[in-house]
């Protein structure tokens, strides 16, 4: 899932075109799994794309992934913050989300492979596990760039890592 | 050891002494070793499963983001609502959207106050008219550096016209919070709510700040004017105004009730009640 990371060797800043095309999809795939549903992680990709553009102008040549995935994870965290100050947004209360139309052919087929279990258990663990698990396996950050990223220390992360690990776990087994 | 040095050893996060220690632990304890194992394959799991989303939505998405921008750029030669990053809230009001924003408060909030006697509505038009003068002062020279104040009239006439013809159309408590909104003849929408504990203004989304002592405005790049005040005292004060942001409202506030079934238990509606909803701040 992750990939390799286009680290940035020559020193040049992208431009939000070659971001787009090469790293919506992980972009999309560190919301998914962070907010566990497509309408979220679309709201997720689609505010993280601002700030990519946004933030461009300022962005140090590095690791391009690692830049994407903490920005995807303060939007996340910023909207998860929102949501639970103003529980009126969010409300299951949204028709088209309630009741959302057939997947497409494209879509369906490729749901087939996605291991549902995998993700509901994701999306049971608590907040701080979840950020972690996701940095990690899905984002592959190493447990500094995670650290930096969530604010905590190295040992904290390590021990959320595994334990999230473990809950994932007994989903699988 | 401990068992949190099998993730980390799965994750090349050991130094060198304590993977060999972990080796040599798996090597003698086959149920640490089975461990081990599952969490590899959780890892694998992860790392190998695909998302499903199709080449379409992610052009959808970058689209929609560009189109975002490109009408916050709009916004922003406006005057209206230039935006700044979230996380430099309070770094960088904007002068014109303040002055505009208070001067449309202070007319809504003169607007009702003309046709309630609810003292507290007057003393909220006093702060914000203090705030909002703090703000055209000098008693934040960072903020108007590098600046071209907007004069107060000239605010005024960017600021949509405010009927003063408001009535109380919905008011209700979840607990939190306390929901008022109020609707002119023409469709424009004031609604004020006031949390119980401090007001984050990050809780309104995107959008500018600018700050006082008493006060913080914020305003997003809409097309027509929605602003918020928030003031020291926990009183949120947003102001919608034109017919395109009717259908938003009616998404805040209006049918929350009926739309949210399990929050409507937890919802009083006083809408049609004898009782001042005012009071229920007390």
């Amino acid at each position: 899932m992750t990939g390799a990371d286009p680290t940035d060797a020559a020193g040049t800043v992208p431009t939000l075109d070659e971001v787009a095309r090469d790293h919506s999809r992980f972009m999309y795939s560190v919301a998914y799994r962070l907010a566990g549903n497509h309408s979220d992680a679309e709201d997720v990709v689609q505010e993280s794309l601002l700030r990519v553009k946004r933030g461009l102008v300022n962005y140090t040549p590095g690791s391009l992934q690692g830049w994407l995935a903490r920005i995807v994870t303060n939007v996340f965290l910023d909207e998860t913050r929102r949501r639970k100050r103003r529980p009126q947004t969010a409300l299951p209360d949204d028709p088209d989300r309630v009741l959302a139309g057939a997947p497409g052919a494209d879509e369906a087929s490729a749901m087939e492979s996605l291991p549902d279990h995998i993700q509901a258990a994701l999306g049971d663990l608590q907040e701080e596990f979840r950020v972690a698990v996701v940095l990690c396996d899905v984002a592959g950050l190493s447990y500094g760039e995670i650290a930096a990223q969530t604010g905590v220390p190295v040992g904290t992360v390590r021990s959320r890592v595994h334990r999230g690990r473990l809950k994932l776990r007994e989903a699988l087994s | 050891m401990n068992e949190e040095w099998l993730s980390a050893g799965l994750d090349g996060e050991l130094s060198v002494e304590e993977q060999d220690e972990l080796d040599a632990a798996l090597a003698s304890d086959p149920g640490l070793a089975a461990l081990f194992d599952e969490l590899q394959t959780v890892r694998s799991v992860l790392r190998s499963s695909a998302v499903p989303v199709d080449d379409a939505t992610l052009r959808r998405l970058v689209t929609d983001a560009e189109a975002a921008d490109s009408d916050a750029a709009d916004a922003e030669a406006t005057g209206l609502a230039p935006l700044v990053p979230l996380g430099r809230r309070r770094r960088v009001p904007t002068f014109a959207a303040a002055a505009a924003a208070m001067v449309i408060i202070a007319s809504v909030v003169g607007g009702l106050g003309g046709s309630n006697s609810i003292p507290a509505l007057g003393d909220l038009v006093e702060r914000h008219e203090a705030a909002a003068a703090v703000i055209e002062g000098d008693e934040m020279p960072d903020m108007m550096d590098d600046m071209d104040p907007m004069p107060m009239d000239e605010a005024s006439d960017a600021a949509l016209p405010m009927p003063a013809d408001y009535t109380m159309r919905h008011a209700f408590v979840d607990g939190r919070t306390v929901h008022l909104v109020y609707r002119s003849s023409r469709g424009d929408a004031v609604s004020v709510f006031r949390h119980e504990g401090d007001v984050d203004v990050d809780d309104l989304g995107s959008g500018s700040m600018a700050s006082s002592d008493e006060a913080d405005m914020w305003s997003a790049p809409m097309d027509g004017a929605y602003v918020a005040v928030v003031d020291g005292s926990g009183y949120v004060w947003i102001v919608v105004s034109g017919e395109p942001h009717e259908e938003m409202m009616d998404d805040m506030m209006y049918d929350l009730p009926r739309r949210s079934p399990s929050v409507g238990e937890r919802l009083r509606d006083v809408a049609d009640a004898a009782v001042d909803p005012f009071r229920l701040w007390d």
